[in-house]
Formats: structure tokens, C-alpha cells, sequence
């Protein structure tokens, strides 16, 4: 557990630590909307504090958003299950737009004409089995080889471009253990997987002297990075050859951590955006991974709709233990393993079908808050799928693939070769063009993807 | 050298080491999959060792003739291949080698000659080693003119030699999490534990080869926080924790109105005796020392004394006990031990633990017992009596010494700005590991004197100096300067890293500094100094975990239907029984044959009955001599490696083949071409792997591998994903028949499995000779000692120097196999070659 929130002080500069006490206060500040928020699952938002953008960055935004009138705040969701879905419950059978929902996609109808099911696509190169969930937002390839390094991956990229606007660059968070953002030199990005503290790190301020402690710690490093990144320069000087770009790859991991706790400081002295939503509880039972997804879900949605980050990858890796579903009594991972023992595919399904359903909740929260312009969904991308087409034999070609939102004409199957697969990489390079960014290539993929047309 | 498997996942296991992706350790291989066994590797160049013979014979004063007769072919653009060596290859290999359709999928024209690609030149040292065997071309076709061979080859070898100069050399090695961890706390010498830094990326199966050391934005914030977890150690609180001293019973344990908390299930659950109170429960046992945590205890090492005795049993009943957040189990929580607890006599169990977070406590119950909810006064089954309980601590020193350390006994009220400086010059040197002249220490000193100044307080301004340094490059990274060898300073430091995965110690780093440790004999007692310190733990517990795999025991659970008898004792006993071992071979410098075979283990009370070795009673491991029947001996049959080598439900044949090939062998696969679909496994069916994989065996593209890797995962065939000796599989199959045992040892679990079909151990090697059972197949294995001790010398050198071993070191490699030959083999004697050989000295 420690572990978690350690990371989570490491990958971004680290907020104060509340105190339980303060926790509570937090939450009972907020009790009178604790009704409201069972009765209906969306959120309301309070005060002007919701928006805090910061002016003087505005001339960081790319040209297409900054161009002409409100720009549409383009935003990115990954989201990743690492253990498969079974591909006859989600391919559907039919291609173009008359297609019949199969099983999982039922369970999201309503949205039918806000995603695209791609199937017929996967990363070229990228082998490894359950290892392949390194690649899942990278491409890089062979990700289980001896000499593996990754590379950057989708939302990194564009979150080192187009993060600057909001509080968070981006955030990486996961069911447990890794996720699913890489840094540009391949390092990956530390994971939060307390919903409890996702949502301490967006809303919740700690007490004054806190603060104070907390602006003097990123004041110090700063100070520290000084001097580091002097050391290295003066090292560097006496290296060669590779020794030197390590070295080198040092220093600019330095001056951008030292970047990072500028702009700490910087919203240090901006209130957090006020929630009406409770914090949540972290669920103690780590087999009920419903109810985790759903919190994590929730707290995507308040991070988006408070515009606290436009960048979130959410890996949902599975478990080596029984879920807590009912009409499952065999562990998530050997389900996986069903080698098509109809018993075991029926109790996958009931597993996956609520992965799915919680994934449309998602959906739906997205869709109905409205922002100028549209909706969240529409100014989302919200990619859902697996590193695995078939878990089953650890198989990674035909990828299982949806796209939801973000601006796309959707509402169809866009069915490719599924002996000779489409590469993934290209739809990666249509989101990347869609957040506003010159891109002509990402990884192994150069072009956009076929068949998928902007609004 | 090693082959990046793409499906075959004997590699992953040693990719990273990860937290907690499935509730536990994500040690990163899942080790499972029978479609591995489908998918096969076509092309089946297995690495060989170069013989020392030819090497002596290589030079490179051709290397720029070759390189000036450069010829292309084929349409592959930027490939170019020397022109003899061309004509060579249309002559002899592209009738077969060429297209689409080529055998193994070696297309020539497609390879091409640009060798600084690693997967280019991996392929041309495999083309290398068959025609250096004489393997290829095969014996049907016209076989070149032995002159013809050899200058192929001495051509082949320079150039591939010439290529990897640059890829072999060490890259700057980062400390990786362990070594941080490992080095600050003996920089400090504070007990330390570093939560946050991001996982390493492993590479050549070792997680501390620089070049797969990254550092990222990310991580250097994390070593910011790093930096002051280590501080915090290192400086410790301010006030002196209170001590408690807390005496109970599970008799006084009240619930948080003061009622007391067990009172309802006496009767049911437990037991009321005058001493105390008897528990038969091993799963649910709400016996957490409540009383103890609400007293808010602070984090720290508490020493723990529990009376008690076994009841209704003339042999020992285990006890375990858990520490930590044992009620709500949502913040930290883990395992104390597992305790024989004699019977009928009082006894103490004693302990000494560390609860992490504040407010733990400690939760003892039984192990292997039969639990009972209702007639606990009646029951007549074994379980144990608990009577009075004592909890102290924090038994920690305070201040704890690594303070005064620092600090000397400064007065911090009055110390100045001389005082940070002199304890910034004196920490210097240790936390760069070389000397360091006074100026170095201006920058860091200037960060105290700029907080202090400000009005900081001397500890707050100091922390950021120290903070500075534990995050400076030079702390970081181990740098090795050094002409044609590496400094004297720089090899302390690599032969400290080596052995202890830390910084060197006072008398290491005093033998450097007077250039000693170039003398033989010096460095001889110095490595055994080193081996025998606590601090050679690491070496074991980092080089088994990621040569052995062993990081990667809990990655799967096995299924509890088809082995309800697997718990965590058993999990835990298996990885201390191949680290036990693995030591033993080390202490006592046996032949490292006994990896392969040996007639002795390490065994607990758990273990032996898994195993079906009586006479091992409680849960102490011991050295125990096989009997002479036994399958068991050596590294192979272990159940941690046949854990390990397997997912929960079956085991792959093709999985242990590959790990074994790699591991022990010393004959890593290639990775199957990327073209290769994967057949799903169908577990439906009434056939066994075995006759699965036949089938698969029968296609000649994936024969060719399969008849090497195949026959080491048959021979493992009597042996269950846990490890357990079998004559059959089990299955989940109603039709099939019922097994006579009802209920599974330990766990008391129902047995739901059935008995599956008749288990063939049987087998082929590639030469030709057949195994009858894995006890043959290790004999077969055993005729070739030069082979494993190169391959455990690639593992140790890959470690040791944390780089990648190459073709170009195979003469480094042979010279040491050869001193170790010389030395009967002895495992401890090829550390020592290792440390004392040229290439670990080198830059």
C-alpha cells in the first residue's frame, strides 16, 4: 500500500499529506450531498475553482487549439485489460455499420454510435504474451526480449505536448501494479491504484502548515536538481561513447523533473478544484475488482471533468484470484486460460461482462457532462482493449479494439485481416492528429487508420 | 546470446521484477501456456561454445581487407556482405536458405550483413556455430573443403568480434532499486527501506546491466523522495518513541467498548483453560492482539514472547503468526514465521519484527490444523494452547546510531556552517566510492549555507546538501574510469557490487586506495572475506532470483481445485530450499554438477511430506540426504523450479524445455519467427500434452527445435506445477476416476481433482540416447560438466560486470571454464576465478 503512494509522490511533485482527521473533515464538509450522490451518479461541480487554467501557459497551446474561438479541449483515455476479452463476445461478426452487437458490446448499445470496434488489428512485431501489455500504448516491439527497451508511449507523447494547461500532465493508474505510460527514454511511469488517493492528489488541500512544507520541499528540490545538473555536466565532460549519452539521458531526466516541480510550485498557490463527490473509500478487498474499477472510473471522470488532466491510461491487469462476481468461483487469470472448457468461457464471460459494464458507466458519465461545444465523451477519446486477442494461448495478433468519443464518425465495425493484421500503430497516429498535433508517424506506424474519419 | 523468446516464455521471467499486478509479486513471467509447445521456433540454430583451440588462432589484421571487399547482395539495401563470404553462402546454403519458403525462416538474402544489429548479428553467430559443428551444411548436401570452412569461419569470427567492441563494453551502470536501497544503508549505516523507485528493466536476464538502466524524469522525482525516506532514517525522529511493554492473554482481549472480544466463540471456536486459550482454527481466527493496537504502537522492530503448548497431539502443531495491519488488512500486513510448537510441555515462542506502519499488531493462529467453529471443548483434533503474550518495543536504538554517525556530537544549536562543511567532506568519498578533493564539496556545502542563511535550522539545511548528494550522478551511477583496466577505486566497487549489491566497505575501499587488490592472494582472501559477511546474502538472493527465476514464484497461483494442497508455507519452503541449497554449493565449494544432480537438499517438515520424504519433522529446514530412490537431487527437480517453470493448472513441456535450455544448458532458442500463429490449447479433449506436441512435432519446420527442447521439459514431466512427483495428471473431469484421498493434507481442503491419464517421463535427447525417467536424463546431463560451467560463467560474468557477455568474450569465457575445470568444478572456486579473472578487471 505504502508502495502505491510512494509512487505516486514519484511521478508527480508530491502533494501535501492530509491527515486522516483532515480526510474526514473533508468528507463530512461534504455529507448533506452524500444522498444526491447515490442517487445519482454524476457529479456536480461548485464554484468557479473547477476551471483553474493557468493564462500565462496560453501561449504554450498548440496552434490548432489556440487558433480560432473556445478550442475544444481535446483529451485522451487508455484503458487496457490485460488478460483478454474473449473475442467472440466483442467482434462482431458483420463489418461496416449494420452490424449485430455481439455479447460485451450489447452491454454498451447505447453508445453504438459513439465507438468504433476495430477488429483485424494488432502492433506488428510485438509477440510476448502477457509482456505485451508494456507495448499496449507504445508499439515497441518484441516486448518480452532480452534486450527490450520501450519507448514513449501514446498518452506521453501527447501529454509532454499538451499537458501543460492543467494541474496534471497526465496521470497513469491501474487496478494494481504496472500501467501503461512510458517516458520518452522507456522508464515506466509509476501507477496510483488508490482511488482514495487519486482523489487526495486533485482535490483535496492540505492544512496550512502543510502547504508551507509542501512548497518548501519542491522550493528544495529545485535547488537540489541545481546542482545535480551541474555535477552531471562536469561528469559528462569526462565520458565518451555511450557512458556519455547515459549520462546525457540523465541530465535531461533532471532538467525535467526540475521543470515539473516549477510548475508544482506554480499551482502550489492555486486552490484544488472543489467536488461535491465523496472521497472515496479504497475497497480492502482486492478481489472486488468491480467495485475498484468503479471507483477508479469515478475518479477518471471528476479528473477530467475538472479538467485536472487530459491524459489517463487506466490498466486493469487482471489477478491471479477470484474476483468477487457472482457466478465466479475460479481465479480471473486461469479463466483466461479457458482452453475452451465451455464452463470456464461461461464464468469468463460473467468476469469480462462486468469489465464492460463498468467501461460503459464510464461512457455514460462522459457523455452526459456537457461542456461548450459538446460533451466530455466528445472531446474524449476513450480507447478500451487488450494487449491479448487471444489469452487463452497468449496470442497477440487481433487485438480486441474500441474507440469511443473524441471527435470520430463512429458507429461501425471497421474489420481488417485477421490472418494478416492491420497495424494498430496507424490508429494511434489518427489520435494524435485529432489532439491537434503534427504527427505522421508514431512508433512502428506511419498514416492514419483507414476507415476512420474525424467529425 | 540469449534468445529473446517471443512465446516462449522461459525469458520473461527475467525480464522485471514488479510490484503486485495480480495481488502479489509480479515477478514477470508467466511461465504457463501450452500453445508455447505449438508455437514453434523454425529456425533452431542453438548457440555453441567456441572452442579455445580456434580462437587462439584468430587475429584481426584482416579486418580492413574485409571490410574494403564489402560486396552486396540480394535486394536487402543497407546489408552488405564480404564478397568470399558471399560467394560462400551461394554456394552452399541459399538453395535452401533463400524466399518465403526458406527452412528455419533464414532467408540470406533478407539477413544481410549489417552486424551492429543485434538480432543481424545474432543469426550470423548461430550460422557461425552450426558450420563451425559441421552441422550445416546438412550431411546430404556437398559439404565445403575443410580450408574453405575455416577461412568462412575465421572471416565470420573477426567480423563479428570487430562489431560488438562497441556493444560489449559497459555502460554506465545506475545503482538499480536493490543496490540504492543496499548502498544507503551502508553509507549511513541506517536501516533502511526505499519504497517508490520505479522497477528496473532487465536485460540479458539481469536487472543491473546498465544498458537497460534508464532514467526518466519520473524516476529522478522518485529519487528525490527517496532521498528523504533515506534521511528519514538516517536522522530519525526527533523525540525518543515511547516504549511499550504490553502483557496479555487472548483472555483480556476487549472489543473497543471494553467487552471482551473472544467470548462468544469460547465454546464454539476456542477453548477457556486457566492459562489461557486453546485455538484449533487455521484459516478464519479472529485472534488479533486488538489490545495491542489500540495502543497506537509506532512504527519500529518489536520483540514478541508467546507462551505456549500443542494439545491433543504427540507431535508438534505449527503456529504462524502475521504482523501489521492483521484486522482490516487494508494497509500493510505480512508474515512473521511459521513456529513449531512442541507438545503437551509449555514452551516460549519468541520474535523480533518490524511493523512498518504505526499502529500494527500481531495476529498468531495455527497452521495445518483441522479448524472447528462449534464444539471446541469437545474437539478432539490437535491444536494449541496460547497463554500469557508479551509485545515490547520499539526495541530500536535512539538516537539510532547512523545519527551520531553524521554528526558526530556536534551541537546542533551552535554548529555553523565549518561543521555541515567538515560532515559533507567526510561523506564524500563513501558516498562517490573514490577519493574526492575539498573543492568537489562546494556546491553541496553552498546549498546548506544558502538554507542556513535563510534561518533554516542546521538538520533542515544539511538534508538539503545530503539530499543533493544521494541524487547526484556520482552517487547514482558507478562510474569505472580506467585505461585499458578500470581504477583500483572502481574495481573495489564492482567486485563490492558483485558479491554485497553495495557500496565497499572501510577495508575494501583502504586496500584499494593502497592498490592491493591487484595482488592474487589479496584479492583471494578479500572475496572470502566478503562471501562470509551478511552482506553476500544479496549475491545469493539476487543472482538465484533472477538466474534460477526464482523472483518470479508467486506470478501464478495454482488452481485450488487441482492442487488444494498448495498454501503459502509451501510456496515459501520451495524458494528457501533452492536459495539453502544454492548456498551450500557456495560454502563449501561443491562441484556445481550438484546442480544438475546432487544426493542432498534442504528440507522442512512442509517440503518432505510435498515431496514424500518422511522423517522431517517441523518447520526448520535442514540438510537432508536423499534416499537413493528418490527422483529429487539437484536444481531440476525443486519444486520452486517446477513452480516456477509452469503456470497454476498443467505444465508445458516446451516452457521447462526452453527454461532448462537456458538456464542450465546454456543453449538458449531463438525466437520463433513473428509469422508463426499460435495453435489454442483445448483442454476439452481426453489427450495428454505430450500427444499434443507430437502432433506438433511431426511438422518439420518445428521439429527441428522441438527434438532439442521437448526432451528436458519430458523428463519433468513426473512432476506437477507445484512440484509435486505424479504418476498421473489430474483433471477436473466428472467422467474420471476419484482419487481415495478425501481431503488435501495441510489445508484441509475438499479434493475435487480426478485422476487423469498415465504421466510418460520417457525421452530422446537430439544425440540420439533415451531416458527413461528424469534420474536418466540427469546422468545424460551430467556427461557434459565444460558445457554447464560456461554456461553458469556467462550468467556470473553477465552479472558480475553488468554487461552483456558476446561472442567476442567467448575466449574470456573458455579460459575461466578452464580454470574451474582445474578446480574440480567448485563453485565457490569459479567466484573466485571469476573475481580474478582479466575481463573482470577490465574497463
Amino acid at each position: 500500500m505504502l508502495d502505491k503512494e510512494l509512487s505516486l509522490l514519484a511521478q508527480f511533485p508530491p502533494v501535501p499529506f492530509e491527515s486522516v482527521h483532515n480526510a474526514q473533515k473533508a468528507t463530512s464538509k461534504i455529507s448533506h450531498m452524500n444522498n444526491k450522490a447515490k442517487t445519482s451518479r454524476r457529479t456536480f461541480l461548485r464554484g468557479a475553482g473547477v476551471v483553474v487554467g493557468l493564462p500565462f501557459l496560453e501561449s504554450l497551446l498548440p496552434r490548432t487549439a489556440s487558433a480560432a474561438g473556445p478550442a475544444v479541449r481535446r483529451r485522451l483515455v487508455a484503458i487496457n485489460v490485460g488478460l483478454g476479452l474473449h473475442a467472440p463476445n466483442i467482434i462482431p461478426t458483420e463489418a461496416g455499420k449494420a452490424y449485430e452487437l455481439p455479447a460485451y458490446l450489447k452491454l454498451i448499445a447505447e453508445y453504438q454510435n459513439k465507438f468504433t470496434v476495430f477488429s483485424g488489428v494488432s502492433h506488428p512485431e510485438v509477440g510476448g504474451g502477457h509482456h505485451s501489455y508494456k507495448s499496449f500504448l507504445t508499439c515497441a516491439p518484441h516486448p518480452n526480449s532480452a534486450g527490450f527497451r520501450n519507448t514513449i508511449s501514446l498518452d506521453q507523447l501527447a501529454a509532454a505536448q499538451l499537458g501543460t494547461e492543467t494541474r496534471f500532465a497526465s496521470l497513469s493508474l491501474s487496478s494494481s501494479g504496472p500501467g501503461l505510460s512510458w517516458s520518452r527514454s522507456g522508464v515506466e511511469i509509476p501507477t496510483l491504484s488508490q482511488p482514495s488517493l487519486v482523489f487526495r492528489k486533485l482535490f483535496l488541500a492540505g492544512k496550512p502548515d502543510e502547504q508551507a512544507r509542501q512548497m518548501q520541499r519542491l522550493q528544495d528540490g529545485q535547488s537540489v536538481l541545481d546542482v545535480v545538473m551541474d555535477k552531471t555536466r562536469s561528469m559528462e565532460s569526462r565520458l565518451s561513447g555511450r557512458d556519455r549519452d547515459k549520462l546525457d539521458q540523465y541530465f535531461e531526466a533532471v532538467r525535467e523533473a526540475e521543470r515539473r516541480l516549477v510548475k508544482a510550485e506554480a499551482w502550489q498557490t492555486r486552490p484544488k478544484p472543489e467536488v461535491d463527490a465523496k472521497p472515496p473509500q479504497d475497497e480492502s478487498d482486492p478481489n472486488k475488482i468491480v467495485e475498484q474499477m468503479r471507483q477508479i472510473y469515478d475518479v477518471m471522470h471528476l479528473a477530467l471533468e475538472t479538467d485536472s488532466t487530459r491524459f489517463l491510461t487506466y490498466n486493469i491487469p487482471g489477478m491471479n484470484s477470484v474476483p468477487v462476481i457472482r457466478g465466479v468461483d475460479i481465479d480471473y487469470h486461469n479463466l483466461s486460460h479457458h482452453g475452451k472448457d465451455p464452463a470456464k468461457i461461461e464464468q469468463l464471460t460473467i468476469v469480462e461482462s462486468a469489465v464492460v459494464r463498468e467501461l460503459g458507466a464510464f461512457l455514460e458519465k462522459l457523455d452526459q457532462s456537457k461542456e461548450a461545444g459538446g460533451s466530455l465523451l466528445d472531446s474524449s477519446m476513450v480507447l478500451f482493449g487488450s494487449n491479448l486477442g487471444n489469452a487463452s494461448s497468449h496470442d497477440t495478433k487481433n487485438m480486441p479494439i474500441i474507440l469511443a468519443g473524441g471527435g470520430f464518425k463512429h458507429g461501425q465495425h471497421l474489420a481488417f485481416d485477421r490472418e494478416n493484421n492491420y497495424p494498430l500503430p496507424k490508429l494511434y497516429v489518427s489520435m494524435l492528429q485529432r489532439l491537434g498535433l503534427e504527427a505522421d508517424t508514431f512508433a512502428t506506424g506511419s498514416g492514419t487508420m483507414r476507415g476512420l474519419d474525424e467529425v | 546470446m540469449a534468445g529473446e523468446c517471443q512465446c516462449l516464455h522461459v525469458q520473461q521471467g527475467f525480464m522485471t521484477s514488479r510490484p503486485e499486478p495480480f495481488g502479489s509479486t509480479w515477478a514477470g513471467s508467466f511461465l504457463e501456456n501450452i500453445d508455447q509447445s505449438t508455437l514453434c521456433d523454425a529456425q533452431c540454430l542453438m548457440a555453441r561454445p567456441f572452442p579455445p583451440a580456434y580462437i587462439q588462432t584468430m587475429s584481426f589484421r584482416n579486418i580492413s581487407i574485409i571490410l574494403a571487399i564489402l560486396l552486396p547482395i540480394g535486394i536487402a539495401a543497407e546489408s552488405a556482405i564480404p564478397k568470399r563470404l558471399g560467394a560462400f553462402v551461394e554456394k552452399h546454403c541459399v538453395d535452401c536458405h533463400e524466399g518465403a519458403e526458406a527452412n528455419s525462416g533464414l532467408d540470406f538474402y533478407k539477413l544481410g550483413f549489417d552486424l551492429s544489429k543485434e538480432e543481424t548479428a545474432r543469426r550470423w553467430i548461430l550460422v557461425y556455430d552450426r558450420l563451425l559443428k559441421g552441422e550445416m551444411p546438412p550431411p546430404k548436401k556437398r559439404r565445403p573443403e575443410a580450408d574453405e570452412s575455416k577461412a568462412i569461419l575465421k572471416l565470420l569470427a573477426e567480423s563479428i568480434t570487430e562489431s560488438e567492441q562497441e556493444r560489449t563494453q559497459v555502460v554506465l551502470r545506475r545503482l538499480n532499486r536493490r543496490e540504492y536501497e543496499n548502498t544507503s544503508r551502508d553509507l549511513f549505516q541506517a536501516d533502511v527501506s526505499v519504497k517508490g523507485l520505479p522497477d528496473d528493466t532487465s536485460t540479458d536476464g539481469f536487472d543491473n546491466v546498465g544498458e537497460g538502466l534508464a532514467v526518466s524524469a519520473e524516476a529522478m522525482q522518485a529519487y528525490l523522495e527517496a532521498a528523504d525516506q533515506v534521511l528519514d532514517a538516517v536522522f530519525s525522529t526527533p523525540e525518543k518513541p515511547k516504549f511499550i511493554r504490553h502483557e496479555t492473554n487472548l483472555l483480556k482481549q476487549v472489543d473497543w467498548k471494553g467487552r471482551p472480544q473472544l467470548e462468544s466463540q469460547i465454546g464454539k471456536m476456542f477453548r477457556k483453560t486457566d492459562d489461557g486459550l486453546v485455538i484449533f482454527q487455521s484459516y478464519y481466527c479472529p485472534t488479533n492482539l486488538v489490545n495491542f493496537a489500540r495502543m497506537r504502537a509506532p512504527a519500529g522492530t518489536y520483540r514478541g514472547k508467546i507462551r505456549v503448548r500443542a494439545i491433543q497431539s504427540d507431535k508438534p502443531v505449527t503456529m504462524r503468526i502475521y504482523g501489521g495491519d492483521t484486522i482490516v488488512n487494508r494497509r500493510e500486513c505480512h508474515l512473521v514465521g511459521y513456529f513449531d510448537v512442541p507438545p503437551n510441555k509449555w514452551s516460549t515462542i519468541e520474535f523480533v519484527d518490524r511493523l512498518v506502519e504505526d499502529s500494527g499488531t500481531f495476529l498468531p493462529k495455527c497452521y495445518g490444523t483441522e479448524d472447528t467453529r462449534k464444539d471446541a471443548d469437545t474437539y478432539p483434533n490437535p491444536g494449541i494452547e496460547i497463554g500469557d503474550i508479551v509485545i515490547e518495543g520499539p526495541i530500536d536504538e535512539w538516537p539510532p546510531k547512523s545519527r551520531a554517525l553524521l554528526l558526530g556530537d556536534l551541537n546542533l544549536k551552535s554548529a555553523n556552517v565549518e561543521d555541515a562543511e567538515a560532515i559533507i567532506v567526510r561523506l564524500l568519498p563513501r558516498a562517490f566510492r573514490r577519493p574526492v578533493e575539498p573543492i568537489e564539496a562546494k556546491p553541496y556545502v553552498e546549498l546548506f549555507s544558502t538554507a542556513f542563511a535563510k534561518g533554516r535550522p542546521f538538520e533542515s539545511a544539511l538534508r538539503i546538501s545530503l539530499k543533493a548528494i544521494l541524487c547526484s550522478p556520482e552517487f547514482l551511477f558507478l562510474d569505472e574510469p580506467g585505461k585499458r583496466d578500470i581504477t583500483p577505486e572502481a574495481f573495489a566497487s564492482r567486485l563490492s557490487y558483485f558479491l554485497w549489491s553495495s557500496m565497499p566497505d572501510t577495508e575494501l575501499t583502504e586496500l584499494a586506495a593502497a592498490k592491493k587488490l591487484g595482488n592474487p592472494e589479496v584479492l583471494y582472501s578479500q572475496v572470502e572475506r566478503m562471501l562470509k559477511d551478511p552482506r553476500a546474502r544479496s549475491f545469493t538472493e539476487n543472482f538465484t532470483g533472477q538466474w534460477l527465476s526464482l523472483r518470479d514464484i508467486n506470478f501464478t497461483e495454482p488452481d485450488p481445485n487441482l492442487y488444494p494442497e498448495f498454501d503459502e508455507l509451501l510456496r515459501n519452503s520451495m524458494v528457501s530450499e533452492t536459495k539453502l541449497f544454492f548456498q551450500e554449493i557456495l560454502d563449501r565449494d561443491f562441484n556445481i554438477m550438484n546442480f544438475v544432480d546432487s544426493d542432498f537438499t534442504f528440507l522442512n517438515g512442509r517440503l518432505a511430506k510435498h515431496y514424500g520424504i518422511d522423517g522431517v519433522e517441523g518447520q526448520e529446514f535442514r540438510k537432508v540426504t536423499l534416499p537413493s530412490e528418490s527422483l529429487r537431487g539437484g536444481l531440476l527437480t525443486q519444486a520452486s523450479i517446477l513452480k516456477v517453470t509452469a503456470n497454476g493448472t498443467y505444465t508445458s513441456p516446451v516452457l521447462r524445455g526452453v527454461w532448462v535450455l537456458d538456464k542450465i544448458m546454456g543453449q538458449p532458442t531463438s525466437p520463433p519467427p513473428d509469422n508463426v500463429g499460435s495453435v489454442e490449447p483445448d483442454t476439452r479433449g481426453a489427450t495428454t500434452i505430450r500427444e499434443q506436441l507430437a502432433k506438433h512435432r511431426n511438422v518439420k519446420s518445428c521439429a527441428a527445435c522441438h527434438t532439442r527442447i521437448d526432451p528436458p521439459g519430458f523428463a519433468l514431466e513426473s512432476f506437477d506445477p507445484i512440484g509435486g512427483l505424479r504418476t498421473n495428471y489430474r483433471t477436473m473431469a466428472e467422467e474420471a476416476k476419484r482419487p481415495t484421498v478425501k481431503r488435501a493434507p495441510f489445508t484441509w481442503a475438499w479434493v475435487r481433482y480426478r485422476i487423469g491419464l498415465p504421466v510418460d517421463a520417457t525421452g530422446e535427447m537430439p544425440t540420439g540416447e533415451a531416458f527413461s525417467d528424469v534420474r536418466k536424463f540427469k546422468q545424460l546431463l551430467s556427461r557434459n560438466p565444460d558445457q554447464l560451467t560456461r554456461n553458469l560463467t556467462q550468467k556470473l560474468l553477465t552479472y558480475a560486470l553488468g554487461r552483456k557477455i558476446g561472442f567476442s568474450d567467448r575466449p574470456a569465457v573458455e579460459e575461466i571454464v578452464r580454470q574451474a575445470r582445474e578446480k574440480e568444478y567448485g563453485f565457490r572456486s569459479l567466484v573466485h576465478v571469476v573475481a580474478q579473472s582479466e575481463v573482470f578487471r577490465k574497463l
